[in-house]
């Protein structure tokens, strides 16, 4: 039944799966994204150094919050306008066009959409998360209409001999003229007519919806769903499902940083820590509680020597040794409690979160941070660090009875065959 | 010679380009290998002479095999059970045969 249930996924779903991946605007959006991460990361030590996970600790640091929250407003705090930037360069060096032109112009964009502040200042707030849909929607356009410019030809050509650097500047004159106009227009037609901006009809008709959709409970257990089925097959779900949600993501953490620099209480408990780090302890799958079943209970060969070789690798999150070798993939009796162990991690850590247990993440690390410390970091509350110790408890439990079943059906193959070469048998009986 | 293993950003697979060094010292073969991620191709695609990529990242497959076969260098998919066993030799067999 799994064969056949492969060889569907094989024909039917992979192409969908490439296809998203290869889709030049999500590429080009995810790309841009995680161009911004080390940024986050940046910031986040000094969110980290700002509130420390002790209370006594984050009383003493309390009057050095405003020095410390400036690098916190340089990174996250434009994390919008920063993407505006990475999307177009991205979108465009895609279509073999110049990415710093529109790169360049889809700033200028930006800026035409975003009303200033009475005082005539930019508006810090619509720079950072706020302004991230709006900036992929300019970004996308930008280039797009920069792109019809150049395919028709209408862009003022210089004679041979100029340098790049000049002839770049004029090609991008008219399109980036038109690019303006446009914006410009549609925001004074807006306001004039409907009393609206650019940047409300946005977190309007996309930026809320999705939020409201991805930042839901349901949201992220469908989501870790469908990122373990993809593992279950041996793709790599993150990759695939974050493509789409990364920006959703990202922004919902972000208004989790300005409502923690605000002194005010945490909105979202989904986010980017809670999608990267909480249900992945070990890598995906919570596989470092597979990993310790392995070393510590494994009676098979296989098992045993596969987890004391891939222990570390898990203690960093990279699950795919554990995946791949024991085999996870395709292996009805191990896919169960991978799908299910994350999912109650997932729920666990949710409402542990939502009622107050635990603090809820706005801290952004890199996702090899190893387990305690990515949960005390994530959410700046030591108690993230305990509950994230008995999430692997919770994970190692739901494993067990599989593990053990798969564990004595590999000890009674090593011993009949009495020989090394069971992991090639094994392949040949499935 | 190189061969160049491209995964999602060239973590895991960095852990194979350590037994596939050993695996190739062991047979006093002169190559490089590299772990690289899936997003560095066009780069990679300049330098190596063959590429090989992790199964987690096969759905890329059309895409990535269509760049490789324009710049005229062999790819392929690493196979998954070797893959997982971290199995240098195997793996180190599949990029030498594909030259």
């Amino acid at each position: 039944m799994m064969e056949r249930f492969n060889s569907f996924m094989e024909r039917y779903f992979m192409p969908v799966a490439g296809k998203l991946a290869e889709q030049r605007h999500l590429k080009a959006i995810r790309d841009g994204i995680i161009a911004i991460m080390p940024l986050l990361i940046i910031g986040s030590i000094f969110l980290i150094i700002s509130s420390p996970p002790v209370p006594s600790w984050a009383e003493y640091m309390k009057p050095y919050a405003p020095t410390l929250n400036i690098p916190v407003n340089a990174t996250f705090g434009l994390l919008g306008l920063i993407a505006v930037f990475s999307i177009a360069y991205n979108l465009a060096k895609s279509y073999g066009m110049d990415g710093l032109s529109a790169g360049v112009l889809s700033i200028a964009a930006f800026f035409v959409a975003t009303p200033m502040t009475e005082e005539g200042n930019i508006p810090l707030n619509l720079m950072g998360s706020e302004g991230l849909f709006i900036a992929i929607v300019l970004a996308i356009f930008t280039v797009e209409v920069y792109r019809l410019f150049e395919r028709k030809n209408i862009i003022i050509r210089m004679p041979d001999g100029v340098p790049p650097s000049v002839w770049r500047a004029f090609t991008a004159l008219i399109p980036g003229a038109v690019i303006v106009f446009i914006v410009w227009g549609v925001d004074v037609i807006l306001k004039t007519s409907l009393d609206l901006s650019l940047h409300g009809v946005v977190a309007a008709l996309l930026r809320e919806p999705l939020q409201m959709v991805g930042g839901s409970f349901w949201g992220a257990m469908v989501a870790i769903i469908l990122i373990h089925l993809l593992w279950s097959f041996g793709i790599h779900g993150i990759s695939v499902v974050a493509s789409i949600m990364a920006p959703i993501w990202y922004s919902l953490t972000d208004q989790n940083v300005a409502a923690h620099q605000a002194g005010e209480a945490l909105p979202h408990v989904v986010g980017q820590p809670f999608m990267a780090i909480w249900w992945a302890v070990g890598g995906s799958g919570m596989a470092l509680a597979l990993t310790i079943l392995f070393v510590w209970r494994a009676r098979s060969k296989h098992l045993k020597g596969l987890g004391r070789g891939s222990i570390w690798a898990s203690m960093f999150n990279i699950s795919e040794p554990v995946i791949f070798g024991a085999p996870v993939v395709m292996n009805p009796l191990l896919v169960i409690p991978f799908i299910l162990a994350p999912l109650a991690v997932g729920m666990i850590t949710y409402f542990s979160m939502t009622l107050g247990f635990v603090g809820k993440p706005y801290v952004i690390v890199p996702w090899t941070t190893p387990p305690p410390f990515s949960g005390i970091l994530t959410t700046g509350d030591w108690r993230g660090g305990v509950l994230m110790m008995i999430n692997i408890f919770v994970a190692m439990a739901i494993y067990y009875p599989f593990f053990r079943l798969y564990d004595k059906q590999l000890l009674a193959e090593e011993s009949e065959t009495k020989s090394d070469e069971t992991p090639e048998k094994m392949m040949k009986a499935k | 010679m190189k061969i160049t293993l491209l995964c999602a950003l060239g973590m895991s697979t960095s852990l194979l380009v350590e037994r596939m060094k050993e695996a190739a010292g062991k047979r006093e073969l002169d190559v490089e290998i590299e772990a690289h991620s899936v997003d560095d191709i066009d780069e990679q695609l300049k330098s190596a002479d063959v590429v090989l990529i992790g199964p987690q990242i096969r759905y890329k497959k059309n895409e990535l095999f269509k760049k490789a076969d324009s710049a005229r260098v062999p790819i392929d998919i690493i196979e998954m059970r070797a893959y997982g066993t971290t199995d240098g030799e195997k793996v180190l067999d599949q990029a030498l045969g594909l030259i």
